[in-house]
């Protein structure tokens, strides 16, 4: 959890400094600097988004509080995380890369015969796997997210050409994106339990596993899908939680600059939490319901 | 604020001195009848169909026209606006504007069109026939453009004369290009009839074609009677006299509007009707009508607060609204005939979720009402000189919000637009807030100079130069003239131009003639050139006073001093020095504020013409803060932030707070991505 939390931390703190230079440029010894330390300065950001090009374009008032989450939940929702700057494009993907590895050694821990194994002996075990299930598994999302979603979206347009009542057309592309977000979900279970599958079912080749897991998934379906739904909400805490207590603009000294960050931190950590939760408890749940089906 | 006469007084006294022709300005060759607010030049009496299968509007009727000036004329010129829809040839659809739709995913009922079956002038020896020798006049030379219908006449029409011209025509309603059209069951109807131009008092048509610009047309008595399916709700410019209802499923209303230059109508089933009424101590009353949409329920309250707020602002600013009612119009979703003005009615727009903060409808509706004085009263010509009444109105517009509804916040909209957030942190800049925003050696303000004829104007250059510069080269007025200077100088342009139409420099004759200032200066950088204003804090030094180094002259010798020495009871002084610059090209007196560490302020004066300017100070303090234009008189200044310095400027803490603030975001955008892992 702290090795995913300081990759986070070192993909991104390069690109923060030349955010920073930027902002430290333009603030100079103007009043915008103590506007900006004291809350937000409008007219200094409409001068600096006018001139500013490159990743330093992509700072916005709007990344403030829970802003953070919405604006990268917004652009996932709607497929458009490829969309973003490719600096943040870029340092996405090896993010998820890093997190293909990092299950890899994370999973064999899970299990109840708990490997004795070194951590980097399971992830160059398990990573080929683990890669090859994850890249099948993009082309499926690329598939619903590139295809099925624009498909759909075209075709939402064409069935409400007419409609001139706001409700009517967003319950129509609530549900378009419902019906593709519920397949990714279904997705996402099935690949998540083929890996868990790779592991306890060593050896098991990646479509063994995802045979195994379709099995398990659909086999099972209040169990498997009610645990990501129960952890997935758990997890909309988290944010709900972080919504509450972030401060937004208001930090002004260094301290409570510094606090500002370091509990966004922490709520970070909880995220990666979560995520290491859904590994963990998916894991049991496979190993419990194999350990029935035998 | 107000000063100077009531608005009643002022309608008064403005009938009066249209009926008694004592109001200077260009010659007319008559009188307009006593009971007449304008003119009345152009007067129509239409019946018009409408065939909602085929989003035909079938029309006929009587123009009564009158050459009210000094000229005889043999030809008549018409707009056909709808043309600029028919086609992809167009010169709309070649223009800036039209550029930003794609023709080819333009289907076949969506195209509109205006088709002409009969004019004919009737006489009292006969009629004839206007059509056969009616052309398409095209000042672009574009041939396929068919917006402007040149209809010679068998004789010359003689200054005062009137004569009664018959129409019969079709007008296909298009899916909305600009702000008319039809979605679904639901009409926009404007410019949809074949409306006469504006014969000039020098005797020239002014008709240009429909490009990237609004309307213009002369002032008269519109008596419309509108037949739609029943049980459709019509509004419409003028109040509705007469409503009849056929065995044919459907019904006719009557609208009747005197002293207005155009007329428009909506129509659709799902309109809710909601009245209420304006009442205000010294202003006329006003019978407000609102027509709203079933998903924006909750602005009804909203939009008659706006309205009622300008028209109480603009009335006891600039003159009273005097037509006794107004028609609200709460545009459908995607109707795209949203946040548009025409008189005694007008369409204001908001979304489903539309929190306070955001201010929508009320920005909108205070434009758009505001509209009904700067475009309905005081009708420029919107093709050569839009910024009379957009500029006028951003203008305006901003300062009522700025009263009225001040609550505003940055709201970013998610999920497609529907899902608002708002950031209490921070307010989205408004439009005479500074020139920030088009900072840049290719700025926008660069593009075209506002004295440019509007229909004339370049790729980009109409928006800024209609609205946005112009609200900020007034607000800068203000500001340098006084606000109780420049009110008096606005109701004075607004009663003298009521029911007329000004020209550019009719308004700075108002300046020049109200606050006694030849502000001709000003206009020559702002308004026919294009200059870029840019003040700013160069350098400030405050360096301690020692004594000097090297040889002085005592008592006739020369004696060598060195820095070290000298009376340890000395005060300490420091020599500071500021360097304020002027990095633009315009040229606009200054304020700059001095503050020193012991609290002390100094204020000096710069006329801003120099490239540069040093204030220098010796006194026992440093120099602490410096501000070029404290009271943000200057709003077009295009780099703000340069304005100010400050020695213990907290950039570094500032920067890493909101550099702290990106990573944090950026870090959970990560997360995002590993989602798919």
């Amino acid at each position: 959890m702290l090795l995913a939390w300081a990759s986070s931390l070192a993909l991104v703190l390069p690109l923060a400094l030349v955010v920073g230079e930027a902002i430290h440029d333009s603030l100079g010894h103007g009043f915008s600097a103590e506007n900006l330390r004291v809350g937000f300065d409008s007219t200094w950001y409409t001068n600096f988004a006018a001139k500013t090009r490159g990743l330093a374009a992509s700072f916005s008032p709007t990344i403030i509080g829970i802003g953070a989450i919405l604006n990268g939940l917004d652009a996932t929702i709607r497929g458009e995380l490829l969309q973003m700057h490719p600096a943040l494009v870029c340092a996405g993907l090896a993010y998820l890369a890093l997190w293909v590895l990092l299950s890899a050694g994370l999973v064999p821990r899970y299990t109840a015969t708990r490997s004795n194994a070194t951590f980097a002996s399971d992830v160059v075990r398990f990573f080929p796997r683990f890669a090859l299930l994850t890249v099948i598994a993009l082309g499926l999302y690329g598939a619903l997210l590139l295809g099925l979603l624009s498909g759909l979206e075209h075709e939402i347009e064409n069935i409400t050409r007419e409609t001139i009542d706001e409700r009517i057309h967003f319950a129509w592309i609530l549900a378009g994106h419902a019906l593709v977000w519920a397949l990714l979900w279904c997705i996402s279970i099935v690949f998540d339990y083929a890996k868990i599958l790779s592991v306890v079912a060593d050896p098991c080749s990646p479509r063994r596993a995802l045979l195994g897991a379709v099995r398990l998934v659909f086999g099972r379906p209040m169990a498997t899908f009610g645990l990501s739904a129960t952890l997935g909400l758990l997890g909309l805490v988290v944010l709900l939680v972080y919504a509450v207590v972030t401060p937004g603009a208001s930090p002004s000294s260094w301290l409570t600059v510094v606090l500002a960050f370091v509990l966004g931190q922490v709520f970070l950590l909880a995220r990666i939490a979560v995520r290491c939760l859904f590994w963990s408890s998916q894991t049991a749940l496979a190993e419990t319901l194999r350990s029935h089906t035998r | 604020m107000r000063s100077g006469p009531s608005p009643w007084s002022r309608l008064l006294w403005l009938s009066l001195a249209v009926v008694l022709g004592v109001l200077p300005g260009r010659t007319r060759a008559s009188e307009p009848s006593p009971a007449a607010l304008s003119p009345r030049i152009a007067n129509y009496t239409i019946q018009a169909r409408l065939d909602h299968d085929r989003h035909v509007v079938i029309g006929n009727g009587t123009l009564r026209w009158r050459n009210d000036t000094e000229h005889a004329t043999s030809e008549l010129q018409f707009h056909l606006y709808y043309n600029a829809w028919q086609n992809d040839r167009s010169s709309f659809l070649r223009s800036p504007r039209g550029e930003r739709l794609e023709p080819s995913e333009i289907r076949e009922q969506d195209w509109g069109w205006i088709q002409l079956e009969r004019l004919t002038w009737r006489e009292s020896v006969g009629t004839t026939d206007l059509l056969s020798s009616a052309e398409y006049v095209a000042e672009d030379g574009n041939v396929d453009d068919r917006t402007v219908l040149r209809v010679p006449l068998r004789r010359s029409v003689a200054p005062g004369e009137t004569i009664d011209i018959e129409m019969q025509w079709e007008s296909k309603v298009p899916r909305t290009f600009a702000r008319t059209g039809v979605r679904g069951d639901y009409y926009f109807v404007a410019q949809w009839f074949p409306k006469i131009g504006v014969l000039e008092p020098d005797g020239r048509w002014n008709c240009h074609q429909f490009t990237q610009t609004e309307f213009y047309a002369d002032f008269g008595v519109y008596d419309v009677a509108l037949t739609v399916p029943s049980g459709w709700i019509v509004g419409a410019t003028g109040r509705v006299i007469e409503t009849h209802e056929h065995d044919d499923g459907t019904t006719t209303h009557r609208f009747v509007q005197p002293d207005v230059h155009d007329f428009a109508w909506t129509t659709s089933p799902h309109y809710a009707v909601h009245d209420d009424r304006f009442e205000h101590a010294g202003l006329p009353p006003v019978d407000l009508r609102l027509l709203l949409m079933p998903d924006h329920a909750h602005a009804r309250e909203r939009y008659f607060a706006a309205t009622k707020a300008t028209l109480e602002h603009y009335g006891t600013w600039w003159g009273p609204y005097p037509y006794g009612h107004l028609t609200i119009v709460d545009p459908a979703y995607r109707s795209d005939a949203d946040g548009m003005e025409y008189p005694t009615l007008f369409t204001g727009g908001t979304s489903w979720l539309s929190p306070l903060a955001s201010r929508s409808p009320e920005s909108v509706t205070v434009h758009e009402a505001g509209h009904q004085f700067w475009y309905g009263i005081v009708a420029n010509n919107e093709f050569e000189h839009a910024w009379l009444d957009e500029g006028i109105n951003s203008y305006a517009q901003i300062r009522t919000l700025e009263v009225v509804f001040p609550y505003r916040r940055f709201v970013k909209r998610y999920f497609h637009g529907f899902l608002p957030m708002v950031f209490d942190d921070f307010l989205p800049p408004a439009r005479t807030d500074g020139a920030d925003v088009y900072f840049g050696f290719h700025s926008l303000l660069k593009r075209d100079a506002m004295a440019r004829p509007s229909w004339q104007n370049g790729p980009n250059a109409y928006e800024i130069n209609a609205y946005n510069k112009p609200a900020m080269m007034l607000r800068t007025l203000e500001n340098y003239l006084g606000w109780q200077t420049f009110q008096r100088v606005m109701s004075h342009y607004f009663a003298r131009w009521s029911f007329r139409h000004p020209v550019d420099e009719d308004f700075f004759i108002a300046v020049r003639e109200v606050s006694g200032q030849d502000m001709s200066w000003f206009f020559d950088q702002v308004y026919r050139d294009t200059v870029l204003y840019d003040y700013a804090v160069e350098r400030v030094s405050s360096k301690p006073v020692r004594p000097p180094h090297g040889f002085t002259e005592h008592d006739g010798k020369l004696a060598f001093q060195s820095a070290t020495q000298g009376d340890g009871d000395d005060i300490e002084q420091y020599q500071s020095k500021i360097i304020v610059r002027r990095w633009g090209d315009g040229m606009f007196p200054v304020d700059v504020a001095v503050t020193f560490s012991d609290g002390s302020t100094k204020t000096e004066r710069w006329d801003g013409n120099d490239n540069w300017i040093a204030f220098e100070y010796r006194q026992p303090t440093k120099v602490e803060r410096v501000e070029v234009d404290p009271d943000h008189k200057l709003v077009l200044d295009v780099d703000r932030p340069n304005n100010g310095w400050m020695r213990a400027a907290p950039t570094d803490i500032a920067t890493s707070k909101w550099t702290s603030s990106w990573m944090l975001a950026a870090q959970h955008l990560l997360e995002f991505f590993a989602l798919f892992s």
